[in-house]
């Protein structure tokens, strides 16, 4: 008999133990954290496109692996303000304070709002082509420098400005013979 | 049983056991029974357990995606009105207050705002909530400043609408809030409406469902509820309608083990989020952040104690109490739950008498289907299936900020409908015979403004826009120009071309004759005038001199990504393209050859507002800006004097507008591409079953196209002249040049060093022309 209740009183405090167990958990809360990867295919070039029909799209992901750019200087002349208008001047100092600190995505950002509100203006192409440098996103500094240029309208040391950053990209795509050919654009702007 | 041991030995030894069994089996049935009825509840219990568990912990709150608009960006000089500024405030929600006392309060004074903002996470940096001034002078943003110091403020961003959600499969939708965000007042009013012992209690209160018995019969109705927030929540969770006793045990059970898991406040801040309050037609409406947003289109934080009472009132039944459908009875509900809360203290009584004094006006209509622009929607969705799981948009709580412009957006689909109505009418077209398709672009960086794929804009189904492949027609034309004038030795815009009788062969071994419009020839016309007055034999003519593939190339080039068959006609438009793919084309053209892949998405973030993807601004020059320049200045006198002059007599010439009409073999398709300083629309008009419809580009597309920029506002178009670009006047029946000696001449773009160098015969000849020849 003793036997008998101590198996009933075990199997019965197993039961109880059964519904009353708990596991370790902290307080969790309802919303469940679901971070995606972080970023697809961090490190890599912006490469995944985004296509549709008739279309091709970079998809920026994750800040690029910087190339180190060859040791000259860079030759632009600091240029004068880029525009008469406070909305655009203010997002201009914002994209230079986030280049100040490499944050170059926040850069753009503020340069393609500046380019919402005044897309004519030669600068701020400009500028984004210079962001896209740093990015290393070469191919398209360049076209952004050549897009700067169609709006640059005989400004004169803008469109020489923008050679010589056709030139660094071609350079640091290891084109040598377009960076010079590039250089040579500039000079003939003197 | 002590006289039973007094038997015999041997059979007292028998009848011992014997005894012994019987008196076992006698003695401990009832307790074996027990004991197999606790190992069955123990593991019943044991199962319960499991799934409540797995229910409020392994259940994951699926959050749907938000999507949202384009946030407008206000600063001095904006051309706006304060009439779109204040539509734009109410349908973000803003409520007209004489005093700011809270995010979401607007006053206005004339041209006078004062404003206070709601703060939003952007992905690339957040707005705080501010207090501010916005003036308006006429039809300009004049000054923004800060209300607190006076300080101006050079751009403003307001938070951005929010367009759609992409929804969990299951349909239900969610605004989390943690408990601390929950306002006390709703806390304390729904602890003392539904479960004043919550704080005590173990899951199920005897003491509840007793005093709600005597408040209930003192009231002569259901004043009270008996279950506490912890069963309520865990029949939130089993959804059913069945209330059998069974069910009611389970549920029991069920709240005393979760209430041994978890802390009450866990199990309060669950209970907010998860309880059922609303139906919006398939939409389930879960927890107090959602229901807000539903019923009174702001944020929890943002209610009023009235709204609050609404809110508390609605837990008992969400249908019954339905403020839309059953007023009264929710106005009743409401004002009970406030005479609760007085009654406890939470409000006092000066509140009360105002919160029972509101009407139920502050709950808005229905709101607008969780997917109002299915069109635009679609287009995201692709754009973005490529990088995510259906299931990660459905349920990890995206933010997706996209490029619509909902005002935009509103006018294309109601111009849609509207003008193919007049259309049908006009024509004397059958009723809802016509469809028709609009994209509107930013002219320069591509971003998708508006999409509508389909004249009833609600309807999910053949988005047209992107889905529509038709005959492009005339469409094709400035392909074949573009190609031409990129060979300025050999062709400039003063060129000559044959308007005369073609006969080529075919691939099937006959014989293509193209012929005009107007089956008449014209003999020698200027390029640029085959172009403007959209001539199909002296196209055909140019188009097999330069090479179909070379013409293919440039379709190519502009951003079209299809595989042609290199045959003649495609010169004329056989060729078949979506509107989306015409407005890639287009785009490069607009933007002085420089294509920008056509965009619907600025960035993704995550729910916790952490930035994941970027859609950057990208340009490739696909066409130098010389030629560019020169087929757009044509395609400005399309407009100006060409096939689409109807939008010069509209719009005045010196708007600028460029564009090409487009006309399809038995005026199936009515095309019209056309763009401003700032914005690319293509329309597209036809039947769905391709039938004629007698509409030409011109007719049909051009109408729709003027009526929507109409609306949305023209921004004169001046195109940047690029070097290399030199004007001469040019005499228009021989391509020489002019002078004033000349009647019929135009002024005219040429790449530098290719303009005639002959005079025309009209030009002056007397003395002074031959002086001027020789200092030339």
């Amino acid at each position: 008999m003793r036997l008998e209740s101590v198996i009933r009183v075990s199997l019965l405090a197993l039961a109880l133990a059964g519904c009353a167990a708990a596991p370790e958990r902290a307080g969790l809360p309802p919303v469940e954290d679901r971070s995606l990867p972080a970023t697809a295919g961090s490190g890599s070039a912006a490469s995944a496109s985004v296509p549709q029909e008739g279309e091709t799209a970079a998809v920026e992901t994750a800040p690029l692996e910087v190339e180190t750019l060859p040791a000259e200087p860079y030759r632009t002349p600091a240029l004068p303000p880029a525009s008469s208008t406070p909305a655009v001047r203010t997002l201009l100092a914002r994209a230079d304070e986030a280049g100040g600190r490499g944050d170059w995505a926040a850069a753009a950002a503020a340069l393609e709002r500046a380019l919402r509100i005044e897309p004519a203006n030669a600068r701020l192409w400009h500028r984004l082509a210079m962001v896209r440098l740093e990015q290393g996103r070469y191919e398209q500094a360049a076209q952004l420098a050549v897009r700067s240029n169609s709006y640059a309208a005989g400004d004169v040391e803008l469109i020489r400005a923008n050679w010589f950053l056709i030139a660094d990209a071609r350079r640091a795509q290891g084109d040598e013979a377009g960076a010079r050919a590039a250089e040579r654009k500039a000079a003939s702007y003197e | 049983m002590a006289s039973r041991r007094k038997a015999g030995k041997s059979s007292r030894k028998r009848t011992r056991k014997t005894t012994r069994k019987a008196s076992r089996r006698w003695r401990f049935p009832w307790l074996r029974l027990a004991l197999v009825a606790l190992v069955l509840l123990g593991a019943w219990c044991v199962w319960l357990d499991v799934t409540i568990r797995s229910q409020f912990e392994g259940r994951r709150w699926a959050l749907p995606a938000k999507v949202y608009a384009r946030p407008l960006e206000l600063y001095s000089g904006l051309a706006f009105s304060p009439a779109r500024f204040e539509e734009t405030l109410r349908s973000l929600g803003y409520r007209h207050r004489p005093f700011l006392q809270r995010p979401g309060d607007f006053s206005r004074d004339g041209a006078r705002f004062h404003l206070y903002t709601r703060a939003f996470r952007f992905w690339d940096g957040e707005e705080p909530s501010r207090r501010l001034q916005v003036i308006f002078d006429g039809s300009r943003v004049a000054r923004l400043a800060l209300l607190d110091d006076g300080r101006v403020l050079d751009l403003l961003r307001l938070e951005p609408q929010r367009i759609a959600s992409i929804y969990p499969a299951h349909k239900e939708d969610r605004i989390l809030i943690r408990l601390e965000q929950a306002p006390p007042l709703l806390i304390q009013t729904l602890l003392a409406v539904e479960d004043r012992d919550f704080y005590r209690h173990h899951g199920i209160s005897p003491r509840s469902v007793a005093r709600a018995m005597l408040a209930n019969l003192r009231a002569g109705g259901v004043v009270q509820g008996g279950s506490t927030l912890t069963q309520q929540l865990v029949k939130n969770f089993f959804l059913s309608s069945e209330r059998s006793l069974w069910r009611k045990a389970n549920e029991a059970l069920m709240s005393l083990l979760l209430e041994l898991h978890y802390s009450k406040d866990e199990i309060l801040e669950a209970y907010l989020n998860e309880i059922y309050l609303g139906q919006d037609g398939a939409r389930a409406i879960h927890g107090f952040g959602l229901a807000s947003r539903f019923y009174f289109d702001r944020p929890l934080a943002e209610l009023s104690p009235d709204q609050v009472a609404l809110l508390v009132g609605l837990v008992k039944g969400p249908s019954y109490y339905d403020p839309r459908r059953h007023p009264q009875r929710a106005r009743r509900r409401r004002d009970l739950v406030l005479g609760i809360m007085a009654e406890q203290g939470l409000i006092d009584t000066a509140t009360l008498r105002r919160a029972r004094a509101h009407t139920l006006d502050t709950v808005t209509p229905r709101p607008v289907a969780s997917n109002a622009h299915p069109a635009f929607l679609d287009l995201v969705r692709r754009q973005l299936y490529r990088d995510y799981r259906e299931e990660d948009l459905r349920s990890a709580g995206l933010s997706i900020f996209t490029t619509l412009d909902p005002r935009i957006q509103r006018i294309a689909e109601r111009s849609l409908d509207s003008r193919l109505a007049s259309l049908e009418r006009a024509h004397g077209l059958p009723d809802a015979s016509l469809q028709g398709a609009l994209v509107v672009v930013g002219a320069t960086d591509g971003e998708v403004l508006a999409l509508v794929g389909d004249r009833h804009p609600k309807r999910a189904g053949f988005n047209r826009a992107l889905e529509a492949r038709r005959p492009i027609g005339s469409l094709v034309k400035p392909a074949v120009y573009l190609t031409a004038l990129e060979r300025p030795d050999h062709y400039t815009l003063a060129t000559l071309l044959e308007d005369a009788p073609l006969e080529v062969p075919d691939s099937q071994g006959g014989l293509w004759t193209p012929a005009n419009y107007d089956r008449t020839f014209r003999g020698p016309v200027l390029l640029h005038d085959a172009l403007v007055q959209s001539l199909n034999v002296p196209t055909a003519r140019l188009g097999l001199a330069l090479g179909v593939d070379a013409v293919i190339d440039t379709l190519h080039r502009l951003g079209i990504d299809r595989d042609f068959r290199p045959y003649p006609s495609l010169l004329l438009g056989t060729a078949e393209l979506t509107p989306w793919e015409v407005a890639q084309a287009y785009q490069t053209l607009a933007a002085g050859g420089f294509r920008t892949p056509l965009r619907a998405i600025r960035a993704v973030s995550a729910a916790d507002g952490t930035p994941l993807q970027r859609y950057p601004l990208e340009v490739r020059q696909a066409v130098a800006p010389v030629p560019a320049f020169l087929l757009d200045s044509a395609l400005q006198d399309v407009v100006r004097e060409g096939t689409a002059r109807a939008l010069a007599a509209r719009f005045g010439a010196g708007a600028g507008i460029a564009g090409k009409t487009g006309t399809t073999d038995d005026l199936r398709d009515s095309w019209f591409a056309g763009f401003d300083g700032a914005v690319l629309t293509v329309a597209w008009v036809g039947r769905d079953d391709n039938r004629p419809m007698g509409l030409t580009g011109a007719a049909g597309a051009l109408r729709l196209w003027a009526d929507a920029m109409a609306a949305v506002g023209i921004t004169p178009l001046v195109l940047p002249m690029p070097e290399g670009i030199e004007i001469h006047a040019i005499d228009r029946k021989t391509g020489l040049l002019a002078d004033k000696g000349c009647e019929d001449r135009l002024e005219l773009p040429f790449s530098k060093g290719s303009a005639p160098r002959e005079r025309a015969p009209c030009a002056g000849r007397g003395p002074a022309g031959w002086l001027e020849r020789l200092f030339r």
